[in-house]
Formats: C-alpha cells, sequence, structure tokens
C-alpha cells in the first residue's frame, strides 16, 4: 500500500479543497431562505444581485446576511483556534469550549458588560484577556511533557465550575444588569447585525491572519519538544505565542456569540482524519469546515424548532457532546 | 580510568570537547566528565543502564545545561552559537518514545530542512527537495518514500528517522540507541549504514549503544561510563577486554574474535546453577517439536 496512502491523503486535499467552500456558500444560502419568513430563492438572487426591490430586502440585508458573516468568523475562529490548541497541548481533546478557554473570555466579557458597560466597545479584548489567563492557567496546571489527556480534561472542569460560579454570581449580584446580557449568554446568533460583525470581525480577521505564522511553528512542535529545538525552534516562545493566539481568536468568537462549544473540537478532527495533521492544510480547512459548521447549526436551530429560536450554542452542544464522548471512548484516538 | 590514549591531547581538531561537566538532577547524575570527540569519525557511547550516556549526550546538543563545565563544539563554546548556528552544527536523534504524526516517510525527511528555511517559509525549494531525495537514498527508504511513516517496520522507521537528521546536513550527529528496538538483522544495517556515511563524507557521528560488540567492531572510538563518571576511552578493540568489562559492567567475561569481530563470553560460574548445553538442547528440542 505504498502509493495509496500519499495518492489518498492528496486527493481528499484537493476534493476538500473543492467541497468545503461549496459547502459553506450552500449552507450559508441556506441560512439565509430559511427561517421564519420563508425567503424565496428567485428574491434572495434579486435582492443580492442588487436589482429589484423585494419586501424581503429588510430581512435579507439587515438580519440574515450579517447573521451569516457572523456566524462563519464565529466557527473560523473557534476551530482555528481549537485546532491551535490540539496541537500546543498535543492533545485530542483540547477544545476552546471544554478546557474553559471560552468561559473565561466569556466571564471576562460578562464582567465587562455589567459592571464597566461604558467599556463594553473593548469586549473582544477583554474577552481574550480572560481566555488568554485561563489557558494559561490550564496550560500551567496540566502540563508534563505534554498535557496529558487526564489532567487537562480535570483541570476544564473545575476551571469551567470555577468561572461559570463567578458568572452566576455576577448574575445574581448584578441581577437588575443582566437582561441586557442574557441573549449573549446564552450563546447564540440571534439579532446578531452588521454593527456585531463591525466590532468583532477585526479581532476576528487578524486572529484569522496570525495563522499563516503559526503553520510552521505548529508543525514543528508536533514532532515533540526535542526534536523541535533541534531543528532550532524556540519552543516555549512559540508556545506561548501559539496559546496566546488561540485565545485571540477563542476571546473574537466568544465577545460575539456566547459560549459556543464543540465546533473547535469536531471540525479539527474530522479534517485531521481525512487529510493528516499538516497544519498547511488542517488550519484553513478548520476554519472553512467550523464557518460552515456554524452558520447550518445556526439555519436548523432557528427554522426547525419554529415558533421558538434555539441559540445555536444548545444545537452544537447536542451533536458535540456525544462526539466529544466518542473520541474519549475511541482506543488510540487519546494517548494518556 | 582506562586509557589508550595519551591523556593531554587525545586529537588534534576534536569535534565536541566536553569539559568538567557536573549534573545533578536526583537519579539524573554527571560528575566531572572531560572528555573529546574525534571530527570525522564514529564514536561509541557505552555504560551499563543509567550510568548517565543519555544525558551526556543530551548536554552535547545543549538539551540540558550543565551544572557546572562546559561543551565547545569545533573549538567554541556551545553558548556562543546563536539557536539557528547551533541547529546547523549539531543535532541529535532522540531515542523513540514520542508517537509522530502521521506523516509520509518523505514528509519526515522534509522537517530537517527546516533550520536552512527563512523564518515562517513552509514550501521547500528545489535544493531541499533534492537534499531530501539525496538523504532518502543514503538510507536505502528512496522507495518508501510516499509511504505513511507508522506503516513502516521498526528497521525502517529508525532509517527515517536518521534520514530526517541528515537532511539538517549537520557535521555532527549525535545518535541515542538507534539500534536498541531492532532485531539483530536491522541493527546491522543501520550500523553498516552509518558506517558507509560516515566514511563516503566524513560526518562525525556520536552513539549511545549496548551492543558492545557491534560498537567495537564498527566505531573508531570508544567512551565508557559508570555511575555518571567517565570510566573509559580510547580506540574500542584496544579496550575491549576482560578487565574493562569487569570494571564498566561488574561482570566477569572473556573476549574472544571471530575474525577481526570480537565476541564478549561471559563467564558462568559452574556452581551457580548456570544453564547446562543439554537443558539448552532439550529447550530447543522442544520448541522445534
Amino acid at each position: 500500500m505504498s502509493k495509496p496512502d500519499l495518492l489518498r491523503r492528496s486527493r481528499r486535499r484537493w476534493i476538500l479543497a473543492l467541497v468545503l467552500p461549496i459547502l459553506l456558500i450552500v449552507v450559508s444560502l441556506y441560512s439565509i431562505v430559511d427561517g421564519a419568513i420563508h425567503i424565496p430563492f428567485a428574491d434572495l438572487m434579486a435582492v443580492l444581485s442588487g436589482q429589484q426591490q423585494s419586501v424581503y430586502r429588510t430581512i435579507i440585508i439587515d438580519l440574515r446576511v450579517p447573521r451569516v458573516l457572523v456566524g462563519m468568523l464565529v466557527g473560523a475562529c473557534l476551530a482555528a483556534s481549537g485546532a491551535l490548541l490540539q496541537g500546543v497541548m498535543k492533545n485530542p481533546l483540547a477544545d476552546p469550549g471544554i478546557i474553559g478557554v471560552s468561559a473565561g473570555g466569556g466571564m471576562a466579557a460578562m464582567i465587562t458588560m455589567v459592571m464597566l458597560p461604558q467599556f463594553s466597545y473593548l469586549l473582544p479584548i477583554t474577552a481574550f484577556i480572560g481566555a488568554f489567563v485561563t489557558a494559561i492557567v490550564i496550560y500551567v496546571m496540566a502540563w508534563e511533557n505534554g498535557a496529558s489527556p487526564v489532567k487537562i480534561v480535570l483541570a476544564g472542569v473545575a476551571v469551567n465550575a470555577l468561572l461559570g460560579a463567578v458568572t452566576n454570581g455576577i448574575m445574581v449580584v448584578f441581577s437588575d444588569r443582566v437582561q441586557a446580557v442574557l441573549p449573549w449568554l446564552s450563546g447564540g446568533l440571534n439579532g446578531r447585525s452588521w454593527h456585531h460583525l463591525e466590532f468583532m470581525a477585526p479581532y476576528a480577521l487578524i486572529g484569522l491572519l496570525l495563522c499563516l505564522f503559526a503553520i510552521q511553528p505548529a508543525n514543528l512542535l508536533l514532532l515533540g519538544d526535542d526534536s523541535a529545538r533541534l531543528l532550532g525552534q524556540r519552543v516555549e516562545l512559540q508556545r506561548f505565542l501559539l496559546i496566546m493566539l488561540a485565545a485571540l481568536l477563542a476571546g473574537a468568537a466568544v465577545s460575539v456569540a456566547g459560549l459556543v462549544g464543540f465546533v473547535g473540537l469536531v471540525v479539527p478532527h474530522m479534517i485531521r482524519l481525512w487529510i493528516g495533521e499538516d497544519y498547511r492544510f488542517l488550519l484553513p480547512y478548520s476554519m472553512i469546515g467550523g464557518a460552515a459548521l456554524v452558520v447550518l447549526a445556526d439555519g436548523i436551530a432557528r427554522s426547525w424548532f419554529d415558533p421558538i429560536e434555539l441559540p445555536v450554542g444548545i444545537l452544537l452542544a447536542v451533536i458535540g457532546a456525544p462526539f466529544f464522548l466518542y473520541l474519549l471512548k475511541r482506543k488510540g484516538a487519546v494517548r494518556s | 580510568m582506562i586509557s589508550t590514549n595519551h591523556e593531554s591531547t587525545p586529537f588534534s581538531n576534536p569535534a565536541i570537547e566536553v569539559e568538567q561537566i557536573a549534573l545533578n538532577r536526583g537519579h539524573f547524575q554527571l560528575d566531572d566528565i572531560s572528555l573529546a570527540i574525534p571530527a570525522g569519525k564514529l564514536t561509541a557511547i557505552v555504560g551499563p543502564n543509567g550510568s548517565g550516556k543519555s544525558t551526556l549526550l543530551r548536554i552535547m546538543v545543549q538539551l540540558l545545561q550543565p551544572d557546572h563545565g562546559m561543551v565547545k563544539v569545533q573549538g567554541r563554546p556551545a553558548t556562543h552559537y546563536t539557536r539557528r548556528e547551533w541547529s546547523r552544527q549539531i543535532t541529535m536523534l532522540p531515542q523513540l518514545k514520542e508517537a509522530l504524526p502521521q506523516l509520509t516517510v518523505r514528509e519526515l525527511v522534509a522537517y530537517g530542512r527546516a533550520p536552512h528555511k527563512r523564518r515562517f517559509q513552509s514550501l521547500h525549494s528545489a535544493e531541499d527537495q533534492a537534499i531530501i531525495t539525496q538523504m532518502l537514498d543514503w538510507t536505502g527508504i528512496a522507495r518508501y518514500s510516499d509511504r505513511m511513516f507508522h506503516t513502516l517496520s521498526g528497521g525502517e522507521q529508525q532509517r527515517a528517522r536518521i534520514a530526517m537528521a541528515l537532511a539538517q546536513q549537520t557535521p555532527i550527529v549525535l545518535l541515542d540507541e538507534p539500534t536498541t528496538f531492532l532485531d539483530i538483522a536491522h541493527q546491522f544495517e543501520v550500523m553498516d549504514m552509518l558506517h558507509r556515511i560516515n566514511r563516503d563524507t566524513g560526518l562525525t557521528i556520536v552513539m549511545v549503544l549496548h551492543e558492545l560488540q557491534q560498537a567495537a567492531a564498527y566505531c573508531h572510538h570508544m567512551i565508557a561510563l559508570k555511575n555518571g563518571r567517565l570510566a573509559a576511552q580510547g580506540e574500542p578493540l584496544e579496550l575491549l577486554t576482560d578487565t574493562f568489562i569487569q570494571h564498566v559492567y561488574g561482570m566477569n567475561a572473556a573476549i574472544q574474535y571471530e575474525g577481526k569481530y570480537p565476541v564478549i563470553v561471559p563467564v558462568i560460574p559452574h556452581h551457580s546453577g548456570g544453564i547446562s548445553h543439554d537443558h539448552r538442547n532439550e529447550h530447543f528440542a522442544n520448541h522445534q517439536r
């Protein structure tokens, strides 16, 4: 089976390079069309090409399109963040949601919104700081020649519980102001509009672009610390910077969508199974896959449970949690 | 200490000089070790388990910093090299402990080019590609280049990892137990290959070996450690005597020669119930049935 190995993988890389963007476009169109009000495809095309005034114009341009774009960025950021954390912590279970990085960003964002509302334009930055501090705490607690899967999950449970308690405490103490942040807290894209997009897009795009510089160090870290050092790498510094980048990405996602879990776990895993661990492919493919997953899940969560709009975070947890259990169970997926 | 060289100036231009190295990390301990590694030769580091062989190797390549003493490479203190210069000067093949990512053999070997690339450059130049191909040829694994690394046999995997170290094109390569987990045929394959590469290119190779006979037969220089101290060093075939085995391993053995190949024959005391020849034959006979 000498040739097939490489052939199969490079063929899959080509196929996915075509399929993933098409998938993203298809699910985006679906997510724009479907919802409480169904939009005929002809009207959608007319509005998107700017030809004709349509009764649906407001719904499409003001509600659905920005929501899909926010969903794309959130999904891309979470998937890239998960792919990076998995490599840096040498741990297949490292997902910003599971290990508490998102929760750290969420708590910081919550504090900002409730206690310092005048600074809420800095939300992505405070979420990033919260996510980063949490990531470093977990890294230090669980690290011992690579973060062992058991330790990292335990650390994540503890950190998640602590952050959840603090967040709940804030909600009780500032119960008068919590109403305003509830939609954010449930982890969804309800009512996300151009204003939200403008406010998180710079951070998200900077993070996604910086991933270009993460490819080579992340690939070298896969070989193990000793080998990376012998190849001239500054292992500690690079790991620190990569964690920072993962936190920036998670923070950008959290600042606009609240706690959306499992995207960073499911997407990079599927991509890795298909095309291998090379970050030159893993990162961009995960971004597109994550974007497609969140947009699709949001479309479904919004329209299948009519008249209720389910927050996308809930639907993703319903898909993601069993997948997480499957990974834990699967032999060889988790080496301790 | 047993030595076959005159102590003051062992070699004219040593590749590595270790000067009064001491390190104490609980069970990792090295005590006042000074030695030199000859340039362009095969050097074996031998000694009992836990004698500090791997630790010494890690210090030589700066994965560990000693408490005292210093390492010089090509006459220049190791700490004076930049990280990049260092990774173009010397490298090491660690023991195979960590699971490697799922890569093809060629992708693995390509990692060795990292110190020669610009920062963040992830594509391989034509020169890189040529060097990768050359190393696959040298190590005799060119026909496996597109196979997944983890589907190879132990001997082939080891050769692929050696090819990666060679692709780094450092004048000095250290190998930590390159033959330990291989069967005897693959052990000789790897030793033959290293011998040939050393002869053809003048690469300085230092390796930790457990198999004393192979060490003596293939290497130009041998260093023996015991309890974190230098126990012996010199020309292997001169060094390898019954006194040496007794001194370093605390074991009674006689050295015999099959042609130029040394054979270590353990002296088994008769009263301690050692295996008699009759028993051994019976054992084999049982297995063959």
